[in-house]
């Protein structure tokens, strides 16, 4: 399991992604995006109805890649210190002792984030930024990797507390993965429990090769013409008048990222305008705040830009 | 830079924009020219609402050379402004056919401004000026809508304002440099369209022949001919006859001017005389005609600058009167028009009549001669007599003369007729009694603006009368339609025409005249903009512009200079050259549109090589190399030899498929 050369990296990457792509069945493109994110080192936002795979997608990205998972469903009576953990008087070393939360683990599945209220979720996002949490004026780092996959129900809104465009922002990918086609649903019908295939999942990447493998995407060329057309996909959003709020320089920073990351897994040593376009959507449909009067939604509106936005 | 795609939007506007700009064309164009290329615009924004595919080669090039052959087939002469101009609108509209990049957008659209300014060679009126507005804006709508980014546009609604905004500030900017290059454009003595001589182009006017019907034309048009204002009072109506051309020759049907040296100019005629303190003095703004005559009250003791005045008291311009022209004159009202050199020659002509016709014509005033004798007043007044005893009327719609001895069928027969008919009877009377007589065409009275302080005179005052030659005094002026129909003269040839509301009387009388001042200021003040004026004004600013040489060298410097400042500015903006490997990807690129493969600007290379794999199958094994070189050498750590590479993938792809 431990791999050392760059070649030798992205090829268990590859077996990693074949064995993902056998638990999740009929997703593939959504589970290249989820690696992508993973690679890129950034957060993910699944925006999906209950039911279609994404608890059996975070268990079997956790379980390929020997990551620590922890779930948290959230719900409005959640308090901060449920999450992240409480210190508590020991009369033995007659002194406070941290008991860390579910946010301790390498991979957070934080389900329908949007239950939650504004003060949990606003710890959670700080965590995700600072990859650490203060409790009573104490900071402890969270393990490395830490990623959070955050999942909401973009259906049921009643008794929700929509996340601000500044925490979403937090957010790299946001997708969706939607009902499994026809084939790959009646393959679920037939086969056993999706826990027991988890189960069966074997680690092909260790943590420590995760983060290897981000330094390695890091790193990656990417030529002026390639930033020229991310710029103008980024600029793009600024002058269409259906978008209020356009991309931040941080969204731009994370659309290079992921980019990268995306040319690694299909093995280029550079950026070329298509891992661009692979990944845009996904970058930018939850962090576009449309005007009022706008038709679409932002992963709509983002395809109709990668449509007109010429490649210089 | 590849230019982005031209998109829908701009593409309409620019479309409308120009459907605009042809329609004041539509007026001469022939008609089956103008459908053409209606049709043309038609189908091409069906074509693009619907399909996809471009129009084929096989229709534009057969098009093309369709309209260039039928347009040298209409106009003739390559060089006349008609055959230049018709040419440019057909192939703007071709252009608009392949127009599917913002460039082309740019390009049309300035195209069509230039065919706005163009169509003022054509007719400076102001109804088409005013009219003129619409394309214009429409061209900078378009402009406008092609310069923004795509996307960044909402409805048309929503938009107004902004677009109205930002149109206004265009040309708010533009009107002080607008307004300069008007007054300081250097202006030619004669504008250079009239280098290649065009016949009149179906103006309707006085025509220097008189044929039957042709003076009922006239009457029923109603454009002005000319505005003239007065130093004094107006004198009475009836006394008013602006001469125009003087017709000599009858051949039984038709007058015509003299074919003789009598038409001509002469160093011996009277030339421009300084006008006598009691002579009434008066300026004319004269429409064009396409013709030399310039219209005088009689007797004219004092004629412009640049004309010349023939022998029969006609005053000619140097050159056809293209464009309004203005001219101060003075008129001695009372006097005849003296005799002039060549008085037998003229005597001669004056007495000529088309032989073996009219013999009762002539046998009348055979009868009047032996009894009144040599005495033309006289036998004038007995022809005049006779016209008043016997039953004659005036009408405006008479009965047809079909018989070879017109002249006969009118006097003895029908007997109802207009100016032209007892013009044309009295003088053939006069002739046939030994009195020289001619006719003179031209216009009587006018109507009188109260607005703008003018006498109007319109194609609808249009008059024939005579002269007859008297010893001692020279050609007396005898109106023989004054015999019948005093009210032509005293209230203008509309007493006979159809009423109107908008002439004398009618209720919008009032509106029709403040509209001609209107006309009467626009062409005074920036039709007849000419040289002098403009050599005038710059005197006032202390600028001697001795001649127009001087101020287009001026011009041509400003004009220079102002070019060189945008095209640094445009340079610095510039800021990069094209990539190498861009050009050469480019140029593939071009190949397989040219092969009808769609090239979308969002399309990589990697994308667009898998997309021709399974739709072009054919293109794909040269064009892959192509593709993977450029992706190297353009998004890779490239170095010498992936540049090479692409250049040798891109030569292999050039040679290897076909040019179209």
């Amino acid at each position: 399991m431990d791999h050392h050369t760059p070649e030798q990296l992205t090829q268990a990457l590859a077996a990693a992604e074949a064995q993902i792509n056998q638990v999740v069945l009929g997703k593939s493109a959504e589970v290249r995006q989820v690696l992508v994110c993973l690679l890129a080192g950034g957060h993910l936002l699944l925006e999906d109805l209950p039911g279609v795979g994404k608890t059996t997608l975070a268990h079997a990205v956790a379980a390929t890649f020997d990551l620590d998972f922890s779930r948290v469903q959230f719900t409005s009576d959640l308090l901060p210190s449920d999450l992240v953990g409480v210190s508590i008087y020991d009369q033995a070393t007659a002194g406070f002792r941290f008991h860390p939360g579910p946010i301790f683990a390498q991979l957070l599945l934080a389900d329908e984030i949007n239950r939650a209220t504004p003060k949990l979720q606003s710890a959670l996002l700080e965590a995700m930024a600072e990859q650490q949490v203060t409790v009573d004026g104490t900071s402890h780092r969270l393990p490395q990797p830490f990623v959070v996959v955050a999942t909401q129900n973009p259906v049921e809104q009643s008794g929700t507390f929509p996340l601000p465009e500044s925490q979403l922002d937090r957010f790299l990918f946001s997708i969706s993965l939607g009902y499994p086609d026809e084939r790959a649903e009646k393959a679920l019908l037939g086969a056993s429990d999706r826990r027991a295939v988890i189960a069966e999942a074997r680690p092909v990447l260790s943590a420590s090769a995760l983060t290897a493998l981000r330094a390695l995407a890091e790193v990656l060329h990417a030529s002026p013409a390639a930033i020229d057309y991310a710029y103008a996909l980024i600029a793009a959003t600024r002058k269409d008048r259906r978008i209020r709020i356009g991309l931040s320089p941080r969204a731009g920073i994370g659309l290079m990222r992921a980019a990268k990351a995306h040319a690694l897994l299909a093995r280029r040593q550079h950026v070329v305008p298509e891992d661009l376009q692979a990944v845009y959507v996904a970058v930018a449909r939850h962090r576009l705040v449309l005007a009022s009067d706008a038709s679409g939604d932002g992963a709509s509106i983002a395809r109709e830009l990668l449509a007109q936005v010429p490649i210089p | 830079m590849r230019s982005p795609i031209l998109a829908t939007r701009p593409f309409e506007w620019l479309l409308l924009a120009f459907a605009a700009t042809l329609a004041p064309y539509t007026l001469w164009l022939p008609i089956w020219y103008s459908a053409l290329l209606y049709a043309v615009l038609g189908a091409r924004l069906v074509q693009r609402r619907r399909f996809a595919r471009p129009w084929p080669g096989w229709v534009k090039f057969p098009l093309l050379a369709a309209i260039l052959v039928l347009v040298v087939w209409e106009f003739g002469d390559p060089r006349s402004r008609q055959t230049g101009t018709a040419a440019l609108l057909g192939l703007t509209a071709l252009k608009l056919i392949e127009a599917e990049r913002r460039r082309d957008g740019f390009l049309t659209a300035t195209v069509c401004l230039f065919l706005v300014s163009v169509q003022f060679l054509f007719e400076q009126g102001m109804g088409v000026s005013a009219y003129m507005v619409i394309p214009t804006l429409l061209c900078f709508l378009a402009l406008n809508e092609c310069a923004a980014p795509p996307g960044t546009r909402g409805g048309i609604a929503d938009e107004f304002g902004r677009i109205g905004r930002e149109l206004g500030l265009l040309l708010l900017v533009a009107l002080p440099l607008t307004v300069f290059l008007f007054f300081s454009t250097p202006r030619l003595e004669s504008p250079l369209w009239g280098t290649v001589e065009t016949p009149a182009e179906g103006r309707t006017g006085l025509s220097g022949t008189m044929s039957p019907g042709s003076i009922t034309e006239l009457i029923a048009d109603d454009s002005p001919v000319m505005r003239i204002s007065f130093a004094g009072e107006m004198p009475p109506r009836a006394s008013l006859y602006w001469r125009g051309p003087v017709l000599w020759h009858f051949d039984g049907i038709a007058w015509q001017a003299s074919r003789s040296f009598l038409g001509r100019s002469n160093a011996n005629t009277p030339g421009p005389t300084r006008a006598g303190e009691a002579d009434l003095r008066y300026r004319v703004l004269l429409e064009p005609t396409d013709r030399r005559w310039l219209f005088l009250l009689d007797y004219a003791s004092g004629i412009p600058p640049e004309t010349l005045r023939l022998i029969d008291g006609q005053v000619v311009h140097e050159q056809p009167v293209k464009q309004v022209i203005s001219y101060e004159a003075a008129a001695d009202l009372d006097a005849p028009v003296p005799a002039g050199p060549f008085i037998q020659e003229q005597r001669g002509e004056a007495l000529r009549l088309p032989p073996q016709r009219n013999p009762q014509t002539l046998e009348m005033a055979r009868q009047w001669r032996a009894e009144i004798g040599n005495n033309p007043l006289a036998i004038a007044g007995r022809a005049l007599l006779h016209f008043n005893e016997q039953p004659f009327a005036y009408n405006l719609s008479p009965p047809p003369l079909t018989r070879v001895d017109r002249v006969d069928q009118f006097l003895f027969d029908t007997r109802i007729g207009f100016c032209e008919h007892y013009a044309s009877a009295f003088v053939v009377l006069m002739r046939a009694a030994g009195v020289p007589a001619r006719v003179v065409t031209g216009y009587q009275g006018g109507t009188w603006n109260p607005v703008g302080q003018y006498l109007l005179v319109r194609n609808s005052d249009a008059h024939a009368w005579a002269e007859i030659l008297v010893p001692g005094q020279g050609w007396v002026r005898i109106d023989p339609t004054a015999a019948i129909a005093p009210e032509r003269v005293d209230r203008g040839g509309q007493a006979f025409a159809e009423p109107s509301v908008w002439r004398a009387g009618g209720w919008l009388e009032g509106v029709a005249n403040r509209f001609d001042a209107m006309r009467a200021w626009w062409n005074e003040t920036i039709v007849r903009f000419d040289h002098l004026r403009q050599r005038r004004l710059f005197e006032d600013f202390g600028l001697d512009i001795r001649d127009w040489r001087q101020l287009g060298l001026w011009f041509g410097i400003g004009m220079i200079a102002l070019a060189l400042l945008s095209a640094l500015v445009f340079w610095s903006r510039r800021d990069r050259r094209e990539d190498p490997a861009r050009r050469q990807y480019l140029r593939v690129l071009r190949r397989l549109s040219r092969l009808g493969v769609a090239t979308p600007d969002s399309e990589g290379a990697r994308s667009l090589a898998a997309r021709i794999e399974s739709e072009r199958p054919e293109l794909a094994g040269l064009l892959r190399p192509v593709c993977e070189a450029y992706e190297t050498s353009r998004y890779g750590q490239s170095g010498q030899a992936d540049a090479q590479r692409l250049e040798e993938a891109v030569t292999a792809f050039l040679a290897g498929t076909p040019r179209r």
